[in-house]
């Protein structure tokens, strides 16, 4: 069924449209809140609060590109299901190594602007990003967005490890940079 | 840590284009090492699949393809024609509603308890008193008690809205014994409908029979034929869930007009008994599917009476972890410590416990808990005997920590620590009996869910023949966890400095924390420069630090660390409202600080750690001399 079909049966309040949703998405889903997580039972938990929510915003929504649309919802429950781990002491799953890198990209002696928000702050993200090779961009998405492993990423882009982990440190390296450049560093 | 974390939300918004293009390459199949020609191979492979797609999708329903261009940024979703699919006319069936939507409150509700698996188990009271506190509830409520035999509850969508409806079974009680005069079957919907950002709810109808029909029926709106027709739906719903979903506890308020109000859920019920809530937070089942967890969220509410001991248990201390403690207030024996839940507004809205009130009483004068003298307090341990006569509590917000001072009677040398300085104790046990002698409750504290294989415990430091300082020479701190650590104080326990520098000149609490300390590591975060190699901690924003000295208490703005070789001195930026003149020094330029004491909180409303740094009976407050 398409993302459109989807998205229309969620219009109509359809419940099908969850069902559909699940058959298309779940596995995607999963692996980012697994990816963030590192537990099945609390990915599980972010999979089916994705489709509530998406039932919850569907309308008045009506997402394009119904596949981002559910990875922004999971990545951003799981992330917030992870924070409370980490206060909780509990679990964690790739998510804290891959956050760790990305604290490089804020160097200790820089504090972010505050009058920035974070709709600008995203703005600055994507326009960084749109100036990395293809490769690059994506490795960076893949592993700072969906949190996929070294190994994932060493498979699925054909290289060794070694060389997705350079890369990816020469892409935070570049953000770092281009956040001072753009006032964003201070 | 503030910054990072909207690092990471911004990521989390980039544009969907370049979001999209990320996820195609996630969807391929992983590639070989040999990537030049296995890349080739794919392109090859694109290039062929996309028009061939296209051909195929042209022929059967797989009616979307990505494109990916080139360039960088332009990504475009083609949607190629479709057959056509016939509208459904007819309203999807709620079998075939997945189980993620049916909870949707109870799971709401559940997330804002926290995820922590609590378990309560620490005072197990007996029937007879358990009996005795239900009839006491009973009538200063004024309620008829009764118990869930059966609660479940179902989506029904009605255009852009929708109905929740609910069933409950209810035995009535005749009395708290556990006569049952009656059952209820008690069908309401709450209608839900959209407000332009959310579901809200508007409207509660009730349907039912019983004894409380004719009431019931005068609920039911126009809408008849709706809720019969939800009736089926949820009559079918049970049909799949043949195997019984448990009983739960339930509170029939009745009014002046003999209507009657019932709770509905389980966190519901804390509107109509307060009593009912110490029942809510018994996570056992925290790692099961999340719609289960609201059925157990109902189940852990069961209260028939043949049951009532199971939630009586978590009563009054849902704490289930104890240590020893090497000090009282009183004399530096071993305490056996434990914490008891009584209240609190953030964690478990409306709890209180008539137990804790029992057991533990207000000094008149000055308020401060203490043990009712009523009772007597017995400590098992490894078969022997210690009766308690010496407590100490440290009351707070929702927890009351208690001391057992066990008496000189009592010694780690007793017991055979091994090598590692370790031993597994497998019998220890908390009874309190009544003033007639009757046990009132007890705790197995080493059969339990924390200690399934008994309590281990390390001996502090390396052995007995540490001084007393070197022993004692900590903060206490003990988070809502029930994980207990130290902020080892590394010999200096902690100061005052007149004027930091780094704070306009103001007076600074200062603390000294090993850098192994696994608390530190929650309280700072840590970044290294790969560039400088230098090393910052900086204080987690989720946390608020509060110092109250002498009963004022101080919201601590500014937090700087200093590195040492192997601790970290933490400055507490005091502000401006303190002053070392707000202290009565005597002539000696002396004045002895009763209390000193850390509250850190996470996000401003849950109690996460306190330290008592001037509680400690070996130190008797902390002497400070008035800076020049």
């Amino acid at each position: 069924m398409t993302d459109e079909q989807i998205v229309s049966l969620y219009w109509e309040r359809n419940e099908d449209a969850i069902r559909q949703t699940k058959i298309k998405y779940s596995r995607y889903l999963f692996s980012v809140a697994q990816n963030i997580l590192g537990n099945n039972e609390d990915a599980e938990e972010c999979e089916n609060s994705t489709y509530l929510a998406a039932w919850n915003s569907i309308p008045p929504h009506r997402p394009k590109m119904l596949s981002t649309y559910l990875g922004k919802i999971i990545r951003n429950l799981a992330l917030k299901a992870m924070r409370a781990q980490k206060a909780d002491k509990r679990g964690g799953g790739e998510a804290h190594l891959s956050f760790d890198e990305l604290s490089e990209c804020i160097p200790a002696s820089f504090s972010m602007d505050d009058s920035i928000t974070d709709d600008q702050l995203a703005n600055i993200l994507s326009a960084f990003l749109r100036t990395l090779p293809d490769a690059d961009r994506r490795l960076f998405i893949c592993r700072y967005f969906h949190c996929d492993s070294i190994a994932t990423l060493s498979q699925t882009f054909g290289m060794k490890e070694s060389r997705v982990k350079m890369t990816l440190m020469r892409t935070r390296q570049k953000l770092a940079t281009y956040l001072v450049e753009k006032g964003v560093l201070l | 840590m503030k910054q990072i974390k909207r690092l990471e939300d911004a990521l989390g918004k980039i544009d969907d284009d370049l979001l999209f293009d990320a996820e195609t390459v996630r969807g391929r199949k992983p590639r070989r090492h040999f990537a030049f020609f296995a890349a080739a191979a794919c392109l090859t492979v694109i290039l062929l699949a996309v028009p061939l797609g296209i051909l195929i999708a042209n022929q059967n329903e797989t009616p979307e393809v990505p494109l990916i261009t080139t360039s960088n940024t332009v990504i475009t979703t083609a949607t190629l024609p479709t057959t056509t699919i016939p509208p459904q006319t007819t309203r999807p069936s709620v079998l075939d509603i997945p189980g993620a939507t049916l909870f949707e409150e109870n799971k709401q509700n559940f997330s804002t308890h926290g995820g922590s698996p609590f378990v309560g188990q620490l005072l197990e009271f007996t029937q007879d008193q358990t009996l005795k506190w239900a009839e006491r509830v009973k009538q200063e409520n004024d309620v008829i008690v009764g118990y869930i035999k059966d609660y479940t509850s179902v989506l029904v969508p009605d255009g852009k809205a929708y109905y929740r409806i609910s069933t409950m079974e209810i035995a009535v009680l005749e009395d708290i014994s556990g006569i049952e005069s009656e059952t209820v079957t008690a069908v309401y919907a709450n209608r839900y409908e959209w407000n332009g950002s959310h579901y809200k709810p508007v409207s509660k109808y009730f349907i039912g029979d019983g004894i409380y029909k004719d009431k019931i029926q005068e609920n039911l709106s126009a809408n008849n034929d709706m809720f019969e027709d939800a009736l089926l739906c949820t009559e079918a719903y049970f049909s799949r869930h043949d195997s019984p979903i448990g009983a739960g506890l339930i509170f029939l308020k009745k009014a002046e007009d003999n209507s009657f109000t019932v709770g509905e859920t389980s966190y519901q019920l804390s509107h109509y008994a307060d009593y009912v809530l110490d029942a809510c937070f018994q996570y056992d089942y925290i790692y099961d599917q999340v719609y289960f967890r609201s059925y157990y969220r109902t189940i852990l509410l069961r209260f028939r009476p043949a049951l009532l001991r199971e939630v009586i248990q978590s009563c009054l201390a849902v704490e289930g972890n104890f240590s020893f403690a090497s000090y009282t207030a009183s004399d530096p024996h071993v305490s056996l410590r434990f914490r008891i839940y009584h209240s609190s507004d953030n964690m478990f809205p409306g709890f209180t416990s008539i137990f804790y009130d029992d057991l533990f009483i207000k000094n008149e004068k000055n308020q401060k808990a203490q043990v009712n003298p009523d009772y007597k307090w017995v400590v098992t341990i490894e078969g022997v005997k210690y009766e308690i006569t010496s407590f100490d509590l440290r009351e707070n917000t929702p927890s009351t920590t208690v001391f057992l001072d066990l008496g000189p009677d009592f010694s780690w040398s007793l017991f055979d620590y091994d090598e590692n300085n370790q031993y597994t104790y497998q019998n220890v046990r908390l009874d309190i009996y009544d003033s007639d002698g009757n046990l009132l409750c007890y705790a197995d504290l080493t059969n339990n869910y924390r200690f399934p294989g008994g309590y281990t415990h390390t001996l502090p430091g390396q052995d007995q023949n540490q001084t007393d300082h070197e022993k004692y020479d900590h903060i206490d701190i003990i988070n809502d966890d029930g994980y207990e650590g130290l902020l080892d104080m590394g010999g200096s326990y902690f100061t005052f400095e007149n004027a930091y520098a780094a704070f306009d000149n103001r007076p600074a609490l200062v603390l000294s924390m090993t850098n192994s300390n696994s608390i530190f590591a929650y309280l700072f975060t840590t970044s290294l420069n790969p560039t400088t190699g230098n090393t910052t901690h900086k204080a987690c924003s989720d946390y608020t630090w509060f110092v109250t000295i002498e009963g004022k208490q101080y919201e601590i703005k500014t937090i700087l660390t200093e590195v040492e070789p192997t601790s970290h001195l933490v400055y507490l930026d005091l502000g401006p409202d303190f002053s070392w003149d707000l202290f009565d020094y005597d002539e000696n330029g002396k004045y002895t600080f009763e209390e000193v004491r850390i509250d850190i909180y996470r996000y401003q409303t849950t109690l996460l750690y306190f330290a008592n740094l001037t509680d400690d009976a070996l130190y008797g407050g902390y002497t400070h001399t008035k800076p020049e």
